[in-house]
């Protein structure tokens, strides 16, 4: 599976990796991106199977990133990873297109259950 | 209009969300959660970032000395004792990531003593030194301390002018 992760934390970038890992999913191909746009063009140059995405981030937000993608007709399977989980946000990842929205800090099985539930869709 | 949140509600909010990531994203049990009437001498660094409602802003700043900010990077990034410490561009990163996370916990929190109130976060971001507070601006100071780690939460509460005006 190719996983684009795009966070402008480094360290979280890192996190979200090994949480991955520890979900199962080991037979992962990960490319990396600093912002929305550094997503963007990550995104279209590599076709990943699964985006997962930060929704805070300097240039280009998460949001402003999957709305460019989907009014693009880009419909990969996209992901928030963020630290903001209220019920607003769940509801405008939803809106935009997103499969799932998990709120930091989170744990292994948070990963696989939406993750699973995503790639079955 | 909804009022201005009172700075003893953000302390609490801050305050049970250390809590929670404590536990969730350090996996730490054993740690104490206090305050303070002062942000501790030693610390001199910290991840900040701010956060605003349409009456008030709030700034959270995680003050700690450089030993804890390792530490606390260490417990973040899951790393063995016989794993060097983490270049300093990473525990910066990890601190401002610290601070993030714990600041979207405090705005659900806070979203949930009022319905409907918008609160943005801005992105953090990591200072050498210390922000303190300018005059008139309230202040609360939430101790975290665990396994060698002692990291003051600064909270620091300034209403709008017109928020404070109505008040």
């Amino acid at each position: 599976m190719k996983v684009t992760i795009i966070d402008d934390s480094k360290v979280m970038r890192a996190i979200v990796k090994r949480t991955l890992r520890q979900a199962g999913f080991t037979d992962v191909d990960v490319v990396e991106a600093c912002d929305g746009e550094e997503g963007l063009q990550v995104i279209q140059a590599t076709t990943p199977d699964l985006v997962l995405c930060d929704w805070n981030m300097p240039k280009m937000t998460g949001i402003e990133l999957l709305e460019q993608l989907r009014t693009a007709g880009n419909r990969v399977r996209f992901g928030f990873v963020t630290s903001e989980g209220s019920e607003e946000m769940r509801q405008k990842a939803k809106d935009a297109g997103a499969s799932f929205l998990i709120a930091k800090p989170f744990k292994p099985e948070d990963f696989r259950e939406s993750i699973d539930k995503a790639m079955a869709a | 209009m909804s009022d201005v949140i009172p700075l003893k509600d953000w302390a609490s909010a801050t305050s049970g969300s250390m809590e929670e990531f404590a536990i969730g994203a350090l996996g730490l049990e054993d740690f104490s959660i206090t305050t303070a009437d002062a942000v501790a001498e030693a610390a001199d660094c910290g991840g900040y970032i701010p956060i605003l409602t349409e009456r008030e802003s709030v700034q959270i700043g995680l003050a700690a000395d450089l030993a804890s900010c390792r530490k606390l990077s260490r417990l973040l990034l899951v790393l063995e004792d016989s794993e060097p410490d983490p270049p300093l561009s990473e525990i910066r990163d990890a601190m401002g990531e610290i601070a993030n996370v714990i600041a979207g916990a405090i705005k659900t929190r806070v979203g949930n003593l009022r319905t409907g109130l918008e609160i943005q976060l801005g992105l953090p971001f990591f200072v050498h030194g210390r922000i303190a507070p300018v005059a008139g601006l309230a202040d609360a100071i939430v101790r975290f301390e665990a396994a060698g780690i002692c990291c003051d939460i600064h909270v620091m509460h300034l209403p709008h002018r017109e928020s404070s005006k109505a008040a």
